[in-house]
């Protein structure tokens, strides 16, 4: 009897232990999405390792590292390429401090959304996980016509002239079109009722 | 019948160390991310609420029931959480009606901008705080995103078992009892960032609120309506994210035609008294300990002059909840701002 009662506790203890031990630290599970959203409520892309839901939650690579940047697009300011997933200390050196910087802080999380405000013309937005990977930017939003992006669009002009650079938009809504180029998106938006070009956001695909 | 009893106990003693397990490798949020214990703090709580408070940081941040409690003698709970949905509001009403019957809810519409699901570390803040019921399957249900699975909120041990790399002593202490977190639902934040300049205001494709968030808006309204609960959507005086005035029309339209109270805390700004140079920790996105307890008289003084909510101030059963409770409360803030203060000299207290 006392043998059977061993066998027993040792044949559950290996059940529990090979549960717990299945998939093991090193093993790729979901990822979580930022601890934050954009103000259209739509969360931001970054892995977010964090810790007390699950430390064995290691993507490993964020958003940044796994494209190539060739497909993304871009904007290009005084000379100097801002691309989506850089450093934006780099992108800092070579354009200059920003008129002013606001931290959205996530809720709980460590994780906060850097947005650099360039006077009226751009705002470039970094993403920095709670993770210690590497910030990147995440966003790039064009305000006015002082700004265009690679293809010279800016602010102000048309859904015609949109179409004419770009081509026909791979989604399209009442005011709003959209490109996507590898996995980032141009995102257009109209003033209210009219053709009119309000903003464009160039942003990775999830954001 | 031997061999009946053996494979009993084999079955009982494996469920119980899984039972163990899942309880060791459950995340406890006692020493970091606190919002993670706040749901499951409300069980504990005497079920004797007149007022509940549903919604994201905008409630659990901007409402003391403490205050409420000593201006008003109203008797309330916050069960808030980090970035929770409007249908996870929608399931936790459900569940608080099966523990009491609130003669008010007041609900927070920052949520109502999300369309659908956001993540899984947020729906986990939320959800795996919750009892096991058909209303907790529902929320995890219309909460899942898409990489979820509904077994792993069902059997947590499925999603935490390879916590057991990274477990501490927390892990442990807290396997069967958890410190309290809040003050009956209440998360103080000592500190001052005042507000600087803010990002623009950023168009959106469309300012519509989804079918999802407005179908359990009027879900919510409908239950409460249904029980005789007076139902009042609230607005937190946060400046940012941007609260959209296209926004705040539907929510007023809503009102309307749903015949309950909006008050917009962020329009009233001025009248309570909030000043964002010293009533925010962070730039204004959420209001500090002396923007909450002016925001709690605020809407203990609408909750108690409008809407009639009881005075309970002077009934035995509620002061000996409430009196001790709320002597930790200011203890506890005391604390926090003394500390605040000592870290940070370049700010003299009033």
């Amino acid at each position: 009897m006392k043998k059977n009662v061993i066998k027993t506790i040792v044949a559950g203890s290996m059940l529990a232990l090979a549960l717990t031990a299945c998939g093991g630290a090193t093993e790729e599970t979901k990822d979580y999405s930022s601890a934050f959203t954009d103000d259209a409520g739509n969360a931001s892309a970054e892995t977010d390792a964090d810790a007390n839901v699950d430390a064995a939650d290691e993507t490993g690579a964020d958003a940044s590292e796994d494209q190539t940047s060739a497909d993304r697009f871009a904007f290009t300011y005084n000379g100097t390429k801002i691309e989506l997933g850089a450093s934006y200390d780099d992108v800092k050196a070579a354009i200059g401090d920003a008129t002013s910087e606001f931290t959205q802080n996530s809720c709980a999380f460590d994780g906060c959304l850097n947005m650099y405000t360039y006077g009226s013309s751009f705002e470039i937005d970094e993403t920095v996980l709670d993770s210690g990977e590497a910030p990147y930017i995440s966003a790039i939003y064009l305000t006015d016509d002082l700004v265009s992006t690679e293809e010279g669009l800016s602010v102000f002009m048309t859904k015609d002239d949109a179409v004419s650079i770009y081509g026909e938009p791979d989604e399209e809504g009442d005011s709003y079109i959209k490109y996507k180029s590898g996995d980032s998106v141009i995102s257009i938006i109209f003033d209210d009722g009219s053709d009119t070009i309000a903003s464009i956001c160039i942003s990775l695909d999830e954001f | 019948m031997k061999r009946f009893f053996k494979i009993t106990f084999t079955i009982l003693f494996v469920i119980a160390i899984l039972f163990l397990l899942q309880r060791l490798l459950m995340p406890k949020y006692m020493t970091d991310i606190h919002e993670g214990a706040m749901i499951a703090e409300y069980y504990d709580s005497p079920k004797f609420h007149d007022v509940i408070f549903l919604g994201d940081c905008e409630v659990y941040e901007t409402y003391s029931p403490c205050i409420m409690w000593e201006n008003y003698g109203i008797s309330s709970y916050v069960r808030g959480s980090s970035q929770q949905l409007i249908w996870q509001s929608y399931y936790l009403l459900e569940d608080t009606l099966k523990y009491e019957t609130p003669k008010a809810v007041v609900l927070n519409v920052l949520a109502m901008r999300f369309a659908e699901p956001q993540n899984e570390a947020y729906n986990r803040m939320t959800l795996d705080g919750m009892p096991m019921s058909l209303t907790k399957l529902n929320s995890i249900k219309v909460s899942m995103t898409e990489d979820e699975s509904v077994w792993e909120y069902i059997f947590p041990i499925l999603r935490y078992h390879d916590r057991y790399a990274s477990l501490s002593g927390e892990d442990v202490t807290y396997m069967f009892n958890k410190d309290s977190v809040t003050f009956a639902g209440y998360m103080p934040f000592a500190g001052i960032k005042p507000v600087g300049t803010l990002p623009a205001e950023k168009p959106l494709p469309d300012y519509t609120f989804g079918e999802l968030p407005m179908e359990y808006l009027q879900k919510t309204a409908d239950l409460c309506k249904a029980n005789g609960i007076e139902l009042i959507l609230v607005k937190a005086p946060s400046v940012y994210p941007t609260w959209y005035d296209k926004w705040d029309a539907q929510i007023v339209d809503f009102s309307a035609q749903n015949g309950v109270s909006y008050v917009s805390l962020l329009q009233e700004s001025d009248t309570i008294g909030i000043d964002m140079s010293v009533d925010t920790y962070d730039n204004g996105q959420h209001v500090n300990i002396y923007g909450a307890e002016k925001c709690s008289d605020y809407i203990g003084n609408i909750l108690s002059k409008e809407f009639d909510i009881p005075d309970h101030r002077g009934e035995a059963s509620y002061d000996e909840y409430w009196g001790p409770l709320c002597d930790e409360y200011h203890m506890t803030t005391e604390a926090m701002w003394d500390d605040w203060y000592a870290q940070n000299p370049d700010y003299s207290r009033e």
